[in-house]
């Protein structure tokens, strides 16, 4: 993407120390990590930090004034998404238009998840129950109806995982792996959650039902952490010390009747949406990246469920309709395989970051930093979502 | 159009009803599925709202539909993992259902063995749970245990 001659690049990532269950630090403690790191990798200075945006604000996260306040930055561009993981594509695009716009030189793009097992426990103020959107007049925008009992994403999300498979023929070791992959990437990467918890197809059949087809593996983690990203324009970054990783292409979520359901895809008919035959879309994100799909040397995708990977890869054309799990089957989702997906672990066992250790880890690909885990000479990485937003950095 | 039966009380959390959605939760306490028409085009629409959104028309009435669905998909939530109200009611069968003539979806739990949650495509009737205040929750029966209590 570019605009007025600009292009951005995320020059700078970091984590919170630690991810996992139960850190003992608050989400402001893990967000100044997470910061502090991004800005020691490109070798910026808080004083040159002039914008901030964050999608996860309090409790359980923290919110943008909080953090400039905390931390003693001084921003003229702020901006501040919903705390839900929809808005990781958002929040890259939102802030490189804010540089390529001249609205700020270095935009910081920090996130916070802390769980009620977790620090959250401390904080009180986790109202509600589930999603409380699932009472609105619309229900939830996972599909939750709170009145009926599917009053959390998982339970929602459920029937159209239970919908994709009647429709499709697909079977529990179908679903099965996709967790046992994106396990197996974990187990390559030091900071994943689940590094050390190896899953098979028989430890996964033996996990009980919790709704509809999905066991306790094909839900994402709910866990403590934190994760920055750090952009500017390109010719700030060719000072930086790191190599600065291309924001190439953007495309929105889409928003309409048949993508009201977040989780679904269109056509699978759930939710208000007509059950029709998968119609291919144009992803304008390739001719903005000037790539084509099958460039895309690495895929992330926002696995907060595991029948999410299906959704997606069918949705961006990856595979046909109901192809999905034959696909998975047949290629993997490894390292090694023909295109990688999700080669940190994902949501289901790096953690649940709100998709935004997706970008980190995109950009630590990009620059080869991945060690075992490296996608071998990877200069075009894509994120992906079901409900249809798209990134593609580039090296 | 045929009456729906009470099948039960409604143990979940309160629906959130509001002066322009009462109509709906009221009428299913009187035994009436009652959803929005668009006055100028005729589209009945789900979820409920103020303007139609085929034609944008915010002139609507409100139309008893008629109560016969299938399944178009259908789970057991075996954990409540959200509302602990639903900690008493699980295992339950909770379902998405395509109304026959309506044209709709409508979501609700199906009051039926938990073991044998309903594959696509099976005949459901509506039904409704009574819940406080004078309003219903919508839920669906079996097509066949419906006629067993006509």
């Amino acid at each position: 993407m570019r605009l007025g001659g600009t292009d951005v690049c995320v020059v700078g990532v970091g984590t919170s120390e630690q991810f996992g269950f139960d850190l003992g630090r608050s989400p402001m403690r893990l967000q100044a990590e997470a910061f502090t790191a991004a800005l020691a990798d490109c070798g910026l200075d808080r004083a040159d930090v002039d914008g901030f945006a964050t999608a996860h604000g309090s409790p359980t996260g923290v919110d943008y004034e909080e953090f400039t306040a905390v931390m003693g930055l001084d921003c003229r561009y702020v901006d501040q998404a919903w705390a839900h993981g929809r808005w990781s594509t958002g929040l890259v695009a939102h802030a490189s238009l804010a540089i390529m716009a001249g609205l700020a030189d270095v935009v910081a793009i920090a996130n916070t998840v802390t769980n009620g097992r977790g620090y959250a426990r401390h904080l009180g103020g986790l109202g509600g129950h589930g999603t409380v959107e699932g009472l609105r007049d619309t229900g939830g925008g996972h599909g939750e109806w709170s009145v009926h009992g599917v009053d959390t994403p998982g339970a929602a999300t459920s029937l159209v995982a239970q919908r994709y498979m009647e429709r499709y023929g697909a079977a529990s070791e179908d679903l099965a792996r996709i967790g046992i992959g994106f396990r197996e990437n974990a187990r390559l990467n030091p900071m994943a959650i689940l590094r050390d918890k190896p899953l098979t197809q028989e430890s996964y059949l033996r996990e009980p039902v919790i709704s509809g087809p999905f066991r306790r593996c094909d839900y994402s983690l709910a866990n403590d952490g934190a994760t920055c990203l750090v952009l500017a324009a390109a010719d700030r970054a060719a000072d930086l010390r790191t190599h600065g990783v291309r924001v190439a292409g953007a495309q929105s979520i889409r928003s309409n009747r048949d993508s009201y359901v977040l989780f679904s895809r269109p056509g699978l008919g759930v939710g208000f949406a007509d059950e029709t035959p998968l119609r291919p879309e144009h992803h304008p994100v390739y001719e903005m990246a000037g790539v084509g799909r099958d460039d895309v040397d690495g895929l992330y995708v926002y696995d907060s469920f595991s029948s999410n990977v299906w959704m997606t890869l069918e949705r961006f054309g990856f595979c046909g309709e109901g192809e999905a799990p034959g696909w998975i089957a047949s290629h993997g989702l490894g390292v090694g395989a023909a295109l990688p997906v999700n080669t940190n672990g994902g949501l289901l066992s790096e953690g649940h970051f709100g998709g935004y250790n997706h970008l980190v880890e995109m950009v630590r690909q990009l620059r080869g930093e991945c060690g075992p885990r490296q996608i071998a000479g990877a200069e075009v990485l894509q994120w992906t979502t079901p409900w249809g937003d798209s990134l593609i950095f580039t090296r | 159009m045929s009456r729906l039966r009470q099948v039960g009380a409604h143990r979940g959390p309160a629906p959130v009803v509001h002066p322009e959605t009462e109509p709906f939760w009221r009428g299913l306490a009187e035994g009436r599925l009652r959803l929005q028409r668009c006055t100028p085009c005729g589209t009945v629409r789900f979820p409920l709202g103020p303007v139609c959104w085929r034609c944008g028309s915010f002139d609507h009435e409100w139309t008893d539909v008629a109560t016969a669905g299938t399944v178009s998909a259908a789970v057991t939530v075996r954990r409540a993992t959200g509302d602990p109200l639903w900690a008493g009611e699980v295992p339950l069968v909770s379902a998405q259902i395509d109304m026959d003539s309506a044209g709709v979806r409508l979501p609700g739990r199906i009051l039926c063995d938990p073991d044998t949650p309903p594959p696509h495509g099976t005949p459901v009737d509506a039904a409704y749970l009574a819940a406080a205040d004078g309003y219903g929750v919508l839920c669906f029966v079996l097509r066949e245990s419906s006629q067993e209590g006509s």
